[in-house]
This record gives C-alpha cells, structure tokens and sequence, in this order.
C-alpha cells in the first residue's frame, strides 16, 4: 500500500506538479478571494446583532481552520518521515511551516480586530486564543529549529519530533471552548447544523477554497525550492532545470 | 463606520499577507533557478 503511494511521490515527479499546478493556483486563489471578498463585504446582509463587524468571520474562520489542519499535515509528515525516512515527507514538513505560521499570525489578528468592536477589548487570555498564541510560538520555534542545523537529515529528524509532540496542542485548541470557560464562543458549525443562517453560510466554503488556492501556490513553490536546495548537485535537477 | 473599517482592513491584511509570501517565496523560487543555472554554465 505505501509502496504503490510512495511512487506517485517521487521528487522528480513532484517538481514537475508543483512547476505545472503553482501559478494557476496563484491566479485561481487571488481571482477568487478578491470575487468572494466582494460578495462577503458588499453583497451578503448585514448581521441582526454584529451588524457590519460580522464579516471577519469569513476571513477569520478560514485562517483559523488552515492555522490548524497545516499543523495536523506536519505533524502526520514528521511520522511518516520517522518510520519510512521518505525525503519528500521532510520536504512537505519544511514546506508547510511558513503557511502555518502566516495563517496562525491571521487568525490571530483578524480575532483581535473582531473582539474590539464584539468583546470591547483586543485580547484576553482565555483558553482558546491563549492555545493559538502557543500555536505561533510552536510555529515560529519550528521554524526556527529548521534552519539552526547544518545537516538537513539532523534539522529533519529534530523539526519532525518537534512537530509530533506540538499536535497535542491541536485539540487543545478545538476543544478548549468545551473544556474551559471562555470568552471565545463554542463552534457555530458541527456536524448537527449551523448557527449561521444559510443567506451567509455559503460564502465561507468559497474563501476556504480561495485560501486553499493561495496556500497551494506558496505549498508547491516551497516544495520546488526544498527539492532544489537539497539535490542542487545531482544530474536530475540538472535536467529538471533544463527541460 | 468604524467597524466598517476595521472590517476592510481585516480582507486587506489577509490577501496582503498572502500575497506578499507568495510573492517572497516566488522571488526566492526565481534566484534560486538562476543562481543554480549560473552555476551550471
């Protein structure tokens, strides 16, 4: 079974999807975001009691999700790169950090613009944004660590461990609204309905999709230069570069 | 009026800043090819 995956991930191969895919996500994802942006600021309703101060949610929730599913990605790559030792598992590790850190950084910020107007005050230090402040530091300490080792196989084996014993703090995160009293309100979607009417709903999945796009585009050239840096020396990249 | 604001600059932060990573990682991406071809030559 991973044999028959593994194959579809060589690093040639790889390079070439990254090379085809990157500037079409590029043109895709800031197409979309600006299209959806649009619909979200000027065309959905105002909310009965938010008012205009709503809208956040629709760039909040999006960077809040992918600020957590990046982290679950690295995590479930530093594993596999443990257990198999699979190049392209490290490079897929190195290559998600930065989306991470940028999209935790969002969520951070836009939640802070949100609360002012909503909770009256910028931040508090309740359980849930208190686990996402930890979840930049886990980032930015990753990211760090990967570039404080001159040998690669060492910064790989390190950021891996690093990352797998960090995922505890995942669903820290998501279940820290139900463990602990806060002033962070509980998920308006679950699998049994959605506090938010369907009217404005349905923009949400459409800038999951146009971040989605966006963080492809940075994914696949981090890849490319992942692969580039590690076998700038070899006869393949030679080609790769040439053909 | 100021909520509206802070709502704007809110979609202005978050395709600022994924635009402008992406723009760093494709500078970075482009130097790093021809650097490499440079070297090749």
């Amino acid at each position: 079974m991973y044999k028959y995956i593994a194959k579809y991930f060589l690093l040639e191969k790889v390079f070439l999807f990254c090379r085809a895919t990157a500037l079409w996500s590029l043109g895709i994802g800031a197409i979309s975001f600006l299209l959806v942006a649009y619909l979200c600021l000027f065309i959905l309703p105002a909310d009965a009691t938010q008012s205009e101060v709503y809208r956040i949610l629709f760039v909040h929730v999006p960077s809040a999700i992918f600020s957590e599913l990046v982290y679950i990605f690295m995590a479930i790559n530093g594993f596999i790169y443990l257990v198999w030792r699979t190049k392209i598992s490290a490079i897929f590790l190195s290559s998600a950090i930065n989306i991470g850190l940028v999209f935790t950084a969002l969520v951070l910020v836009t939640g802070a613009l949100w609360g002012k107007p909503t909770w009256g005050t910028y931040w508090v230090w309740d359980a849930r944004i208190t686990s996402t402040f930890i979840l930049l530091i886990q980032y930015i300490g990753i990211l760090a660590l990967k570039s404080s080792f001159n040998s690669k196989e060492t910064a790989d084996q390190i950021v891996s461990i690093v990352a797998i014993i960090g995922a505890i703090n995942i669903p820290i995160i998501k279940f820290s609204v139900e463990w602990w009293n806060t002033l962070h309100q509980s998920a308006s979607i679950t699998f049994s309905g959605s506090s938010i009417d369907a009217e404005m709903l349905y923009a949400l999945p459409l800038m999951i999709l146009s971040f989605a796009f966006l963080a492809f585009f940075i994914f696949s050239r981090n890849i490319q230069i992942e692969i580039l840096s590690r076998n700038s020396n070899t006869k393949k990249v030679r080609e790769l570069l040439n053909g | 009026m100021d909520n509206l604001l802070l709502v704007y600059a809110c979609y202005f932060i978050a395709f600022a800043t994924l635009i402008g990573l992406g723009a760093f990682v494709e500078i970075k991406f482009r130097s790093q090819v021809k650097e490499l071809l440079e070297d090749y030559d």
